[in-house]
């Protein structure tokens, strides 16, 4: 058993950025467990973090699969908000069926994820500067077809679908956990998955490997963009509408929840379970914090704080630990 | 003889459980060429970095200029005229030549203003003593390596060095380069500097040094005047094992279609109406300058950068090569010339740089399994010395990283192979090995084209060398023409 679950563990990654996160993400829970029992760990407070992180935790995943071919995907929120509002505006000025309208945000969010593969695979536009025009294009899309204001009065049927439960868990969290399956199997068990980790690790000797890098980055930006899509149904589905500038601090928070997870940014290592679990914790510490009645400003300085401090462990973790190894030789 | 200027006395290194140097006495005397030899991993590079005070010794001490040092700091080393240049210059490369050579005299001189004329009448004198033409006013960036290699050491001459280390300064350059570095070399001496030089090549040892080491194990096995030595027993000595060399023999398919093919390749303004044929089990040479041409023809074969014009058959059928993924399809590998920057994925595991161009998969999943015993057979097969197949490849020797590359391309069975510079910075051992595979390889009816600068180990290795100059292949040489001196005649005429 033991045996397994370090298997398990090796899966997921063993790097100490991992074992760190596990830590805070369980210092968090045991923390507000003790200070406010009757409040952190209530069924509705449970509840509030099984809705609020899924969304998050998908613009997250699509980053890090971004970040694993050392690029980034800064339009992943506009894709969102796009495939969001044309979801919207098919549901309520087409009055076509929640089915439909879910299909042709996909294909929206799909289509958005090309442009950026091609920008960046085919026409070697680094990423930060693709995605950054794309986004604007692509949030000034949505805005002028949501005409600015925020497209309301979407079907009981499809607002439906944030409150549905299944084995007493929200819809939209097994969504997110098929959704980590998915990209986690693509990442560890395709060829695709092992190429995109070469391309984020050396792009240049992966043109010497005879790896198509350009269909390599086509597609990596195509999972991002539909990734976007699934959130994007989320966001609105919970919002009961959708518009064009809807959560635009995801961008960088899901770039942080990456990082935070000990996705390299400059490529080649990715572990969807971090991802998911820094998700998560970012959202308990949240809901942690406003359960001691503190301001929501008060929230936002402590997530930046334990930001800082993940990130200054994960960029100086190795460092240190080198230290107290030579200390312990001296000693 | 004069004093030593350097002298490292019964020096030892340890890292955690690793005995990089032990008890290493070694000095250096101005005036005199002295060459440390030994295959990786010997502790050369560790020692040049003890006594360039980069390294605390473990034990032991340095002595410079008089001084006995039990630890030199690098400034103390660098104030007293000490100065390395590693394989990778430390130059900046967005900064001029002539910058590069006078500002690290003038930061360390404390001066908070930097004279853009001064600098540039001292890279000048720098420059003129060392009887070299540098552009100076041209980011470094823009020079070839060989003229990195000189703006490195005029920078140290700058510095009034009295003590130059090169560290394997003719891994990346050409004989005409190495012929310019070996004459700035010999004024050096004349000038009474203290050189040390370390290097693989058995010419270039022979050809420079007044005095040769050779390191083992960390070891210090012999040292003596290069006269001592004969190219044979000095290969012994460095590896332990007893020299080698093949038996050529001819390839024994005669009569079938060529492995390879290629019939009127041009790429504007690169090269031009290349044609070639190699033969099953043929190994072949190309050989020509650096600038002429040969890597073109290699990449536009194997389609990194496709040719314009011409065409390539394997095996007697007609392939069509607009990347390399075709050419991998059509069963052409390639190996490379920079092993570190496109061979390798330095921080990835030692097992996936060995699938990485032929990845077993089913159904559009992975097959665990089968990759598994691919990386098993190539680290059988090939010999290759390591911790764990999951260790980044970053930490292998040159040797090693090498046949995980080679390897990596034999595990797709090719039909034809072409190496750009198969064994630059490799240790002798290693380079035996390496050309063994080849050879084993050709017999079983691969067909090989060698890029080398290494004249020798062309000779021993190919049935032809083919000669390309300014994009051209301006001759063939095969059977009693296949001399060290045609080769290198045919290379450098003009």
């Amino acid at each position: 058993m033991p045996e397994r679950f370090r298997k398990v563990l090796l899966t997921m990654g063993t790097r100490a950025s991992f074992i760190r996160l596990l830590v805070v993400a369980v210092g968090i829970v045991v923390v507000f467990g003790i200070l406010k029992p009757a409040v952190f760990l209530s069924g509705q407070n449970l509840q509030y973090v099984e809705l609020a992180s899924p969304e998050v935790a998908i613009l997250s995943l699509a980053m890090a699969l971004t970040m694993l071919t050392a690029g980034i995907d800064l339009s992943v929120v506009s894709i969102a908000n796009l495939s969001g509002v044309v979801a919207a505006l098919i549901m309520t000025n087409g009055h076509q069926s929640p089915g439909l309208a879910m299909l042709a945000a996909f294909g929206v969010a799909l289509a958005c994820g090309a442009v950026n593969g091609l920008l960046v695979g085919y026409k070697h536009v680094p990423p930060i500067l693709a995605t950054l025009a794309t986004g604007q294009l692509f949030s000034g899309l949505a805005l002028v077809a949501s005409g600015g204001t925020v497209v309301k009065g979407l079907p009981e049927p499809f607002t439906r679908l944030a409150l549905l439960t299944v084995a007493g868990i929200p819809l939209i969290f097994w969504v997110m956990l098929i959704v980590a399956v998915i990209i986690g199997v693509v990442v560890a068990k395709t060829p695709l998955g092992f190429r995109m980790r070469l391309v984020g690790a050396n792009p240049t000797a992966a043109d010497f490997s005879g790896i198509r890098r350009a269909r390599v980055l086509l597609a990596t930006y195509v999972m991002s963009g539909a990734l976007g899509g699934v959130a994007g149904l989320i966001i609105s589905a919970r919002a009961g509408g959708a518009n064009s500038d809807y959560g635009s601090s995801y961008v960088l928070l899901a770039v942080v929840i990456a990082v935070l997870a000990g996705v390299d940014p400059e490529g080649g290592y990715l572990t969807v379970a971090g991802v998911v679990i820094a998700a998560i914790a970012m959202q308990l510490l949240g809901a942690g914090l406003l359960s001691l009645s503190v301001s929501s400003h008060v929230v936002n300085i402590c997530q930046g704080l334990l930001l800082v401090t993940m990130v200054l462990l994960n960029t100086w973790g190795t460092a240190l630990s080198g230290l107290f190894q030579r200390r312990r030789v001296i000693a | 003889m004069s004093a030593p200027f350097v002298e490292a006395v019964s020096v030892s290194k340890r890292f955690g459980g690793v005995q990089a140097l032990t008890d290493v006495s070694v000095a250096f005397s101005p005036g005199e060429v002295h060459c440390i030899v030994g295959e990786n991993g010997c502790g050369k590079s560790t020692l040049l970095k003890v006594i360039s005070g980069a390294y605390r010794p473990t034990s032991g001490q340095v002595i410079v200029a008089g001084t006995a040092y039990d630890h030199l700091t690098p400034r103390q080393a660098l104030s007293a005229g000490v100065e390395v240049i590693y394989q990778d210059f430390s130059l900046m490369p967005n900064l001029t030549a002539a910058e590069n050579i006078a500002l690290p005299g003038s930061v360390a001189g404390g001066r908070r203003l930097y004279s853009r004329t001064a600098a540039r009448a001292l890279a000048e004198r720098a420059v003129v003593r060392l009887g070299v033409e540098i552009e100076l006013d041209i980011p470094v960036g823009e020079l070839t390596v060989a003229e990195r290699q000189l703006t490195a050491i005029a920078r140290a001459l700058a510095h009034e060095a009295k003590f130059i280390a090169m560290d394997e300064p003719t891994t990346a350059l050409t004989w005409k380069e190495v012929d310019a570095l070996f004459a700035a070399v010999g004024r050096l001496k004349e000038s009474g500097v203290a050189l040390a030089f370390i290097s693989h090549k058995m010419q270039e040892i022979f050809s420079i040094a007044e005095r040769v080491t050779v390191l083992r194990n960390g070891g210090v096995v012999t040292s003596g005047r290069p006269d001592e030595f004969t190219h044979a027993s000095l290969a012994e000595t460095m590896t332990g094992r007893g020299s080698q060399s093949f038996d050529r023999v001819a390839p024994r398919n005669k009569g079938r279609a060529p492995a390879l093919k290629v019939s009127g390749l041009g790429r504007d303004p690169l090269f031009a109406d290349v044609d070639l044929e190699i033969g099953q089990g043929e190994i072949v040479g190309l050989a020509g300058l650096l600038g002429s041409g040969r890597t073109e023809i290699a990449e536009a074969i194997c389609g990194v950068k496709p040719a314009q014009t011409g065409t390539i058959e394997v095996l007697g059928r007609p392939v069509e090569i607009k990347a390399l993924a075709d050419a991998v399809k059509a069963g052409i590998g390639y190996v490379p010339e920079d092993r570190l920057t496109q061979g390798l994925f330095l921080d990835q595991p030692i097992g996936d740089n060995i699938v990485a161009t032929h990845l077993p998969s089913r159904r559009g999943f992975l097959s665990p399994q089968s990759i598994e015993r691919r990386k098993a057979r190539v680290v059988r097969d090939l010999r290759i010395k390591l911790g764990k197949l999951t260790d980044p490849v970053r930490s292998l020797s040159g040797g090693n990283a090498q046949r995980v590359l080679l390897g990596k391309w034999l595990l797709g069975e090719p039909k034809v192979l072409i190496l750009n510079g198969p064994t630059v910075g490799v240790d002798v051992g290693s380079k035996f090995d390496i050309l063994g595979v080849l050879n084993a390889q050709s017999l079983q009816g691969l067909g090989v084209l060698i890029i080398s600068d290494d004249v020798p180990e062309l000779i021993s290795m190919c049935h032809r060398v083919l000669v390309v100059r300014s994009g051209r292949i301006v001759r063939e040489l095969s059977g009693d023409q296949l001399r060290e001196d045609t080769v290198v005649e045919a290379v450098t005429a003009s």
